[in-house]
């Protein structure tokens, strides 16, 4: 019995593009599901309206994107984004829908692991171009964002390549021109525009403390209220070794005691 | 932190130092009183000589030095001259009123036959003690030999008590006292007794004439360090300067305790008078002292004694040749300035009586009735057998205004500790005053900028929404909208609303991030139209120095950009954004129909452009050819 990362494979029925949405508002959950199907790229898993649905679904399929609102009616969207960082890692793609895009919450979801945003307003070819780009490694931009990340990058003290990289590309999303112009303007084809701006997604996101499997099953035990000596038990090792994976896991999680470690690692995604 | 002692009431504390007080002075009392009051006197085991016989041998008139001195003393009388007259102990020939006295004034020799009582024999080596002989230097003679004579510290020996062991068997001593005749003589009460006892007699005796005074002169030692070691830190208050040269004063009379110049005449006189007009500058110093203490505000007075200070003492200088009867009268003349200014400090402290007036009133009146005590009795040679009592005034002086001082100095500190306080309430109560206005602006700030902020996002749903929704409505109510049309309306109203409350959130936004977002706004009404769009925009535009200016370039652009998608009827649009010479243009142009400018500007928004291109510093050009196409140039100052 293991209660670490579940098989990524069960229940995959093609060799489609399996794309989740996690979306409270049905007429755009219905429309951007209809949208993808339509495509005839994708299979769209069972659509989810909340955060227990969604937590649900990420613990047994690993979608390849992952499609998220962040108002949902029992809390944040950012949880699934780093749960979906924690199970499934590179092989789960994930993008935040959005309707006004305040630059400030798309920001915390790129430091959680967000690669794009899709605006709600935005016609369906748009949709379907940006879920394109995430499962192909690239990450779609648009201006108020490019903005947003620029004035963060300032803000380091970095003069790297790839900070010059970097700010130059942000430079030009942030006055108005689109990735295909972008790619022109720098003599590049679109998709390696595409893949810098993963790049730069990448270099907002925050790091999630890596436990190993077997730290996580200790944790994700603890967190159901075993003692650490069921847990020895169910674990099949002695309760000292169950003390050291627990003292590990704290420092991993940065945190001093037990209450804290679960709610780092509750806040993390790690376990729920 | 917690203090080590338990923190006591001032009453409390005041108690337990009386308390302790008591605990010394009570066993100090008792031990005082069975030592010194209840032990017989030593004196009283010695006989004493009440009768002698006397006779005064003429010398001459020798001028006194050591020397001369030495000869007299040491030469036996004429032996067959000698004519006795009874006389009492002690026996006395006051000091002469003269002022003046030559040094070869007529010189005598006084002798005094004593006679060993029967009683004292066989106690063993016996003494003789003798409690003060004031003239020429002494000498003991008996059975026709100088026993012991007093050449080495006559010039004190008024000071200290004469101590001189008999031959065995002795039974007639002579005493012999040389003496010029105006200044006279004293011999004081004689005793006989056993050696011993007459040894530790002279020690009682002695403590009262010698050691008292020097335990008295180290008291104004420490005191007048104390005084310039304050008068130093706090060189603006003149008490602490008064207290200290009075304690110097006094410390220079005190030499003649502790320094015996016999045997060197001329330093002798010229220490004699610096001791002499050292007391007038004590005396004249303490009562300006407690002028200052007590207010007193009487300068020509203060001015008059340090004048008659200054003045006696150039006048008994040795240099006159005034001698000794000069000094005498300088305190007599002493006891008169005292005497007048004890009696303007007593009327004043008649009038306002205060704690440390009274008290240096009552310590000045003691010092001036021991001094008058020691002129009478012991100065001017009446009774030598008399107490020199001035010191001890002037102790109790020093102890009085030691008092005075801490008692102004603890007032001081208690006055500054309510000062302290009262400036720490009034502090505090400003602080409250200050923290509660605080308050009161920042809660006013927050409502303004709330305000202001609900203004904005107000003005911005009225400008971008408002619009839009108003004329869609009446678009859909007169039922000329085809359902293309309606999304697009829609899909604009949608782009407007990502758009709402950010240019609240970012106060300077750089004029790149408000192309960027109108390009986001229109590229959706732009493609549906099937107009293409050029974005040629240099990325590194300088910022906007306000919002204002952000929101006015938006406005602007944004017209232009519709003006082109409702009349031009264009295929292509070109939005070129540059930097020139320190400066930034904005340039949009069509392909489309253009128009006359002369004609149709009042239709297209144009007043209002220009209107806000006038209030942001810029320039707006608009040039356009019918059938050519319409180019729309904006000009404005880099960071303007």
């Amino acid at each position: 019995m293991s209660y670490a990362r579940p098989s990524p494979g069960r229940g995959r029925k093609s060799s489609l593009l399996r794309i989740a949405v996690v979306e409270d508002h049905p007429a755009f959950r219905r429309g951007i599901c209809e949208a993808l199907e339509s495509s005839g790229r994708y299979e769209v898993l069972p659509p989810c309206d909340d955060l227990p649905e969604g937590r649900e679904l990420l613990a047994h399929q690993c979608p390849d994107v992952l499609l998220v609102d962040l108002g949902l009616p029992t809390g944040s969207g950012l949880t699934l984004i780093r749960m979906a960082r924690v199970y499934w890692g590179a092989r789960c793609t994930t993008a935040v829908l959005s309707v006004t895009g305040t630059e400030i919450k798309l920001m915390e979801a790129v430091a959680a692991g967000a690669k794009g945003v899709l605006f709600k307003s935005d016609p369906p070819q748009d949709w379907l171009r940006a879920v394109q780009m995430l499962e192909t490694g690239q990450s779609p931009l648009h201006a108020g964002m490019a903005g947003a990340m620029l004035h963060m990058l300032d803000a380091r003290e970095d003069t790297s390549a790839r900070w010059r990289e970097s700010r130059e590309l942000l430079l030009l999303v942030s006055a108005g021109y689109t990735l295909a112009e972008v790619a022109i303007r720098t003599g590049q084809t679109e998709e390696e525009v595409g893949r810098r701006v993963r790049r730069v997604y990448d270099q907002f996101q925050h790091p999630v403390p890596e436990l190993s499997p077997r730290e996580l099953e200790l944790m994700s035990l603890l967190n159901r209220g075993f003692t650490f000596k069921q847990c020895a038990e169910i674990m099949g090792v002695s309760e000292s070794t169950t003390k050291t994976h627990s003292s590990r896991a704290y420092e991993k999680l940065g945190a001093s005691n037990l209450q804290m470690a679960l709610y780092e690692a509750r806040m993390a995604g790690l376990i729920s | 932190m917690k203090p080590a002692w338990p923190v006591l009431s001032a009453e409390a504390a005041r108690r337990t130092v009386w308390w302790a007080a008591l605990l010394v002075a009570l066993p100090l009392a008792v031990f005082s009183w069975w030592t010194y009051l209840q032990f017989p006197s030593r004196l009283q085991q010695l006989t004493p000589l009440k009768q002698v016989q006397v006779w005064h041998e003429e010398l001459g008139q020798p001028v006194f030095r050591q020397d001369t001195v030495t000869g007299i003393v040491r030469t036996p009388p004429d032996w067959a001259a000698m004519r006795w007259q009874p006389a009492a102990l002690p026996y006395v020939k006051e000091l002469g009123a003269s002022v003046d006295l030559p040094p070869d004034a007529p010189k005598r020799r006084v002798w005094l036959r004593l006679a060993v009582p029967e009683q004292v024999a066989g106690q063993g080596r016996l003494g003789l003690l003798g409690t003060r002989v004031m003239g020429g230097p002494w000498a003991i003679w008996v059975d026709g030999q100088l026993q012991q004579a007093n050449l080495s510290d006559w010039r004190i020996q008024w000071n200290v008590p004469l101590r001189v062991a008999l031959p065995l068997g002795a039974r007639e001593v002579l005493l012999a006292v040389p003496y010029a005749d105006p200044q006279g003589f004293a011999v004081g009460s004689l005793y006989v007794g056993p050696m011993d006892v007459v040894d530790t007699a002279w020690r009682e005796r002695n403590f009262l004439h010698f050691e008292m005074a020097r335990l008295m002169a180290a008291v104004a030692i420490l005191m007048m360090v104390l005084s310039f070691q304050l008068a130093l830190m706090r060189p603006q208050e003149p008490v602490f300067k008064l207290l200290g040269i009075n304690g110097l004063v006094w410390s220079i009379s005190c030499m003649q305790y502790f320094f015996d110049s016999t045997g060197q005449d001329a330093l002798s006189v010229w220490f004699g008078s610096a001791v002499d007009s050292s007391i007038t500058w004590t005396v004249v110093m303490a009562v300006i002292f407690a002028f200052e203490i007590e207010g007193i505000a009487v300068p020509w007075l203060r001015s008059a004694m340090v004048v008659y200070a200054a003045i006696s003492t150039m006048l008994t200088l040795p240099m006159w040749d005034w001698q000794k009867n000069a000094l005498i009268a300088q305190h007599y003349f002493n006891v008169a300035v005292f005497a007048v200014g004890l009696g303007v400090l007593g009327w004043h402290v008649l009038r306002r009586p205060r704690r440390e007036g009274v008290a240096m009133f009552a310590a000045l009146a003691t010092q001036l009735g021991l001094g008058i005590h020691t002129l009478e009795n012991l100065t001017n040679q009446r009774d030598p057998d008399s107490f020199f009592s001035f010191p001890m005034g002037t102790l109790v002086m020093y102890l009085v205004f030691m008092y005075v001082m801490s008692r102004r100095s603890v007032l001081a500190i208690d006055a500054a500790g309510r000062h302290e306080q009262e400036l720490r309430a009034r502090l505090d109560e400003q602080e409250r005053h200050l923290a509660a206005q605080h308050a009161l602006l920042q809660r006013l700030e927050v409502e303004r900028r709330l305000t202001s902020q609900h203004e904005t996002i107000m003005q911005d749903l009225h400008d971008r929404l408002g619009s839009n929704l108003t004329s869609a409505l009446l678009q859909a109510r007169s039922g000329v909208l085809s359902a293309q049309e309606t999304v697009l309306l829609l899909q604009d109203l949608a782009d407007e609303l990502r758009h709402i409350g950010k240019s609240t959130a970012q106060d300077s936004r750089s004029l790149n991030q408000i192309l960027g977002e109108l390009r986001q706004r229109v590229q959706h009404r732009l493609a549906h139209g099937g107009i293409a769009l050029e974005w040629d925009v240099d990325p590194e535009l300088p910022p906007m120095s306000d919002r204002e200016t952000g929101q006015h370039v938006r406005a602007m652009l944004s017209e232009a950009v519709a003006n082109v998608v409702k009349h031009a009827g264009a295929t292509r649009i070109r939005l070129r954004a540059w930097q020139e010479a320190g400066r930034v243009l904005i340039e949009v142009s069509d392909n489309g129909n253009g128009f006359d400018p002369a004609t149709v500007e009042a239709g297209r928004g144009l007043p209002g452009m220009r209107q806000r291109a006038a209030a942001l510093g810029g320039e707006l050009a608009i040039e356009s050819v019918a059938g050519q196409g319409t180019v729309w140039r904006l000009l404005l100052l880099s960071g303007g």
